[in-house]
């Protein structure tokens, strides 16, 4: 029987390994701009530890909390991976692809559903880009549409990937290339995400659904060095001054 | 030895290792801050006992019950609270406190921790209470890092907010080391900075008299922390208005 098949498996492995808890509270402050179909804002990712103890793999957060204000938002929190960068002055930076995950004993290649573009460093006129990517089955050199961002988006202005995905795409592997069409300065990075937690609710409130109950995502194993990402999204969620807060309770993975 | 399965959790219940800690009052909106900055007063549970009870080892919460009495929907969050030191405006000065407690975590021990700031008005600021900013250790230890404090003047005693502004890509912070002063005039006001260790978040979804919610810590809502002596349980909470709550929180001390 496994750490995680029981109540009492939770308890041991907390006192016995001490459970990971943070909260992190972080302020949007960008003006507001909206940007693509699903418009998003990617908040400052966390770090997980270098290292864990003897016989820990990682961390399996069992429980997290999370609130973003205003109207019409969501928070989608999750293991966030670099997928590669374009410099609008320059070239594409590589990344890395999504990673393998052990998910109920089975080694599985995981695929973005959750795929964005962030500006990482301010536009200074619109830019218009898109990319080469392996999809979820593997297939190489698909390409996206037309990707739009505005004039002066500044750090943070998102855009939800997946509606330009090539017909038929639903998730990304691997990002190889990213392409300039219009733009002058600044750099835009796309980011994978499996998703560990979403905030529920359609106006200002609390998602405090337990992820013991929360059976529509598997539990991602947070392993070391790996950020945790936090994504707004939502027509509202780039207003200056958005706030989220997530609570997060971690057991050791063994 | 330490409690590992809900029967020892019982038995131990059974033999009298239990208590129920009661917290109540009103909450005060901050009228001269924006959403976030506009919240609420911590309510504060009774403090935990000074020392550790014969057989004790540390205090584990089990369950939060929060009865909503009144004032508008929205969402609470149960934290043990570190405290993070003392701001006095009217003599501009600061009283240092603990750091972001250092804990055996995933398998590693003495691993330092790092979270947000709740800052507290415990002396209404006036007017010119002016601008205190905080130096700070970051969450990877890297000292020395600046930031002003989010709390604007004239904010009243029994109000609180959440500290959203870092230096550079900042995320939270292991410890304050100093604070300096800046745009004072004949200033006034103290305020308390929390640290947070999280315990549960719940909504109260109703503005009527009666509304409760139960956080499940061993079960649901799983959220198993061991508390040192002293420590302060604080009910934080989201709300652009005034409220009214009575608390329950049950401890088990741990063997």
């Amino acid at each position: 029987m496994g750490a995680f098949d029981t109540w009492d498996g939770l308890i041991r492995q907390a006192q016995n390994y001490g459970p990971y808890v943070r909260s992190v509270v972080q302020k949007m402050n960008g003006a507001g701009t909206v940007a693509g179909v699903i418009p998003a804002a990617r908040f400052t990712p966390i770090s997980l530890p270098a290292s864990f103890g003897t016989g820990v793999t990682g961390v399996r957060f069992v429980n997290i909390s999370s609130r973003i204000s205003g109207n019409y938002n969501m928070l989608l929190v999750g293991l966030e991976y670099f997928l590669g960068s374009l410099n609008l002055a320059g070239s594409f930076t590589d990344g890395v692809p999504m990673p393998i995950k052990k998910i109920n004993g089975e080694s599985i290649q995981t695929a973005s559903m959750w795929t964005f573009l962030s500006v990482t460093t301010a536009l200074t006129a619109s830019a218009t880009l898109s990319l080469n990517y392996t999809n979820e089955t593997g297939l190489v050199s698909h390409t996206t549409s037309n990707v739009v961002f505005p004039l002066g988006a500044p750090v943070g202005t998102s855009i939800f990937l997946n509606p330009s995905l090539q017909g038929g795409d639903f998730a990304v592997r691997d990002v190889t290339n990213m392409t300039k069409v219009l733009g002058t300065t600044g750099v835009i990075s796309c980011y994978g995400f499996l998703p560990l937690h979403f905030s529920r609710g359609m106006t200002d409130s609390v998602s405090y659904l337990p992820r013991m109950a929360d059976s529509s995502l598997p539990f991602f194993i947070g392993e070391a060095n790996e950020s945790i990402g936090f994504m707004g999204i939502g027509r509202e969620v780039f207003y200056s001054g958005t706030t989220m807060i997530c609570n997060l309770y971690g057991l050791a993975e063994t | 030895m330490a409690l590992k399965s809900v029967n020892e959790f019982l038995a131990r219940i059974s033999a009298g290792f239990g208590k129920n800690f009661v917290g109540m009052g009103n909450t005060y909106p901050n009228t001269t801050s924006t959403l976030y900055q506009n919240l609420s007063r911590c309510m504060k549970f009774q403090k935990l006992p000074s020392s550790l009870p014969s057989g004790v080892t540390s205090f584990i919460p089990t369950s939060l019950t929060l009865f909503h009495v009144s004032g508008p929907v929205g969402g609470s969050l149960l934290f043990a609270g570190v405290n993070l030191g003392t701001i006095n405006f009217g003599t501009s000065s600061f009283t240092d406190g603990d750091t972001y407690p250092v804990v055996t975590e995933l398998g590693t021990a003495s691993s330092p921790t790092w979270g947000p700031i709740i800052t507290e008005v415990t002396t209404s600021l006036n007017a010119g209470a002016g601008t205190a900013t905080l130096t700070y250790v970051n969450q990877a230890g890297t000292t020395g890092r600046t930031v002003a404090l989010d709390l604007q003047a004239s904010s009243i005693a029994g109000s609180a907010a959440l500290q959203v502004n870092y230096s550079g890509s900042d995320y939270g912070i292991r410890d304050i080391s100093s604070v300096a002063f800046s745009g004072q005039s004949a200033p006034a006001g103290v305020v308390k900075l929390w640290g947070v260790r999280p315990l549960a978040m719940v909504y109260s979804g109703a503005s009527s008299i009666g509304d409760h919610c139960v956080a499940d810590l061993l079960g649901m809502d799983f959220n198993l922390m061991k508390l040192g002596i002293n420590t302060e349980i604080l009910l934080f909470s989201f709300a652009t208005s005034g409220k009214s709550a009575i608390s329950e929180l049950y401890i088990v001390g741990d063997n």
